[in-house]
């Protein structure tokens, strides 16, 4: 067998569920010297469509922006999001790369792409932020040790954590197995099914597979972040893969991926050490670690304070654990929102005259949204069904709430500032 | 079945714009067959939990009506 046989039967994508797949040798069929419409700016329907648009401008070294498939229509227009700007650019010249080893050298080496996407902003839209290749591929491992490696994709392909799972597996051309927002039983038969070895996923993913009929030995890596995670979950995730290595990472939309650590306790390494510093409990990350924002919420400076505080678990002061968000976050099983972006949303009913949102803690998802609302004619009864469909309109349904009380006036806010 | 369980799980549909599902039983699974999704279970289990002191999900994930019985029966 050619390597290029080998390409075009080696999987990059399959949906957990079974359906049509997608192989490295269909993607491999577009670069044939000639000229392809490529697209700066897209919307991908499903996670093909997004592997379609992410390896030309891999390659081409190119600009890409990803809206989020779960925008609302109005959202997406305030961004910009027209139906102009998702055309396709002048076509490209795209590379002769005839197989397997070609394409992962060319997408090893590519430079000047760069990617754009979306994160909740405090402004009650999303942000904008822009990484390097050099963000983006910082924490992926590459070489013939991963050559055999299945990965889950597990997050959302147009958020951060999910970019880094799909860049992992592509460049070392690993298969990609979707089970983002499968069903339960769908992922645990397609564990074995599809012979996933690596999975990197919030804990609420996991407590929502968990616990599995039998243990699965083919996982070698487990890999939690995106929220906190307790010592319950790690032993249940223990007895359901037996063979894997648990680990937990520390990101950042700011800064993708920074740090790993095997079980809870984080060290800065070696190479990071003039990048990543803790002052005062807060853990701080050189400026040459951040994507650029266009919210200019970054401060100008040096060291830009994450608001996450750590705790020093050894007593030489170097292993630490992440001890609390300082900032206004709620994790809603691992998605982060921004409370005053639904507040805001809220406040544009007409009905609503003051709106407060906190999270209500749960064993499934960590958080859930609940507000407090103070009617706009001073009322009590309200129609708590009629709102969340107007929010849903405009809002990702996990930034809806889903308990409401009116209240005459609000109380204390989270910052204690708000009355 | 408890009739405060069934009237949550109805609610929860009818918030989805989801009719109200007929016959649940103590085999009808909550995910395949009353298709809520996992922002509806967290949102079961904090209702459950104000209704009835009980964390239904605290110890694992549970998959049928009658499951989600059993743990308020504390069985």
């Amino acid at each position: 067998m050619t390597s290029a046989d080998q390409a075009s039967e080696r999987v990059l994508y399959q949906p957990a569920a079974g359906g049509e797949s997608l192989s490295y040798g269909q993607i491999l069929c577009d670069f044939d010297g000639g000229e392809h419409p490529y697209f700066p700016v897209v919307r991908p329907p499903d996670t093909p469509a997004l592997l379609r648009a992410l390896i030309p401008a891999l390659v081409l070294g190119k600009p890409l922006t990803l809206f989020d498939g779960d925008f609302s229509e109005e959202a997406c227009r305030q961004l910009g999001g027209t139906p102009d700007l998702f055309a396709a650019s002048e076509p490209c010249l795209f590379p002769v790369l005839a197989d397997l080893n070609t394409f992962l050298a060319a997408l090893r080496a590519a430079n000047g792409f760069t990617l754009t996407l979306f994160t909740s902003g405090s402004t009650g839209l999303p942000k904008r932020v822009t990484h390097t290749r050099q963000t983006l591929l910082r924490t992926v491992r590459t070489g013939s040790s991963h050559s055999a490696d299945v990965w889950a994709l597990a997050f959302n392909p147009t958020h951060m954590a999910g970019v880094q799972v799909i860049l992992q597996a592509l460049l070392n051309g690993n298969p990609l197995v979707d089970v983002f927002r499968a069903p339960q039983a769908v992922i645990a038969r397609a564990l074995e099914r599809c012979g996933i070895t690596h999975i990197s996923a919030t804990p609420s993913f996991f407590r929502l597979l968990l616990p599995l009929e039998t243990p699965v030995r083919g996982v070698r890596s487990v890999t939690l972040g995106g929220e906190a995670s307790d010592g319950g979950l790690h032993a249940r995730l223990r007895a359901a893969f037996p063979g894997a290595r648990l680990r937990n990472l520390y990101a950042s939309t700011e800064a993708g991926t920074v740090l790993r650590a095997e079980g809870e306790g984080f060290v800065i390494p070696a190479a990071l050490r003039d990048r990543v510093r803790i002052e005062g409990h807060h853990l701080l990350l050189h400026r040459s670690l951040l994507a650029t924002f266009s919210g200019g919420s970054v401060e100008a400076g040096e060291w830009y304070d994450t608001g996450d505080r750590v705790e020093f678990i050894d007593g030489a002061g170097s292993v630490f654990r992440i001890v609390a968000r300082e900032r206004p976050w709620i994790n809603v099983g691992g998605d982060k929102v921004d409370p005053a972006e639904v507040e805001a949303a809220l406040c544009a009913h007409p009905a609503v005259a003051a709106a407060r949102v906190y999270g209500k803690a749960n064993s499934v998802l960590g958080n859930l949204l609940a507000a407090e609302i103070v009617r706009a004619d001073g009322g009590a009864a309200f129609d708590e069904l009629a709102l969340r469909r107007d929010l849903a309109a405009r809002l990702q349904p996990y930034k809806i709430p889903r308990f409401f009380a009116v209240v005459p006036q609000l109380s204390l806010g989270r910052t204690g500032k708000r009355a | 079945m408890n009739t405060d369980l069934i009237d949550t799980l109805q609610s929860l549909r009818i918030a989805k714009g989801l009719p109200a599902a007929g016959g649940i039983s103590a085999d009808t699974r909550l995910r395949q067959d009353l298709a809520l999704d996992s922002l509806d279970l967290a949102e079961l289990t904090v209702r459950l939990e104000a209704r009835f002191g009980v964390d239904v999900f605290a110890d694992g994930l549970v998959h049928t009506v009658g499951e989600v019985q059993s743990r308020l029966d504390g069985k």
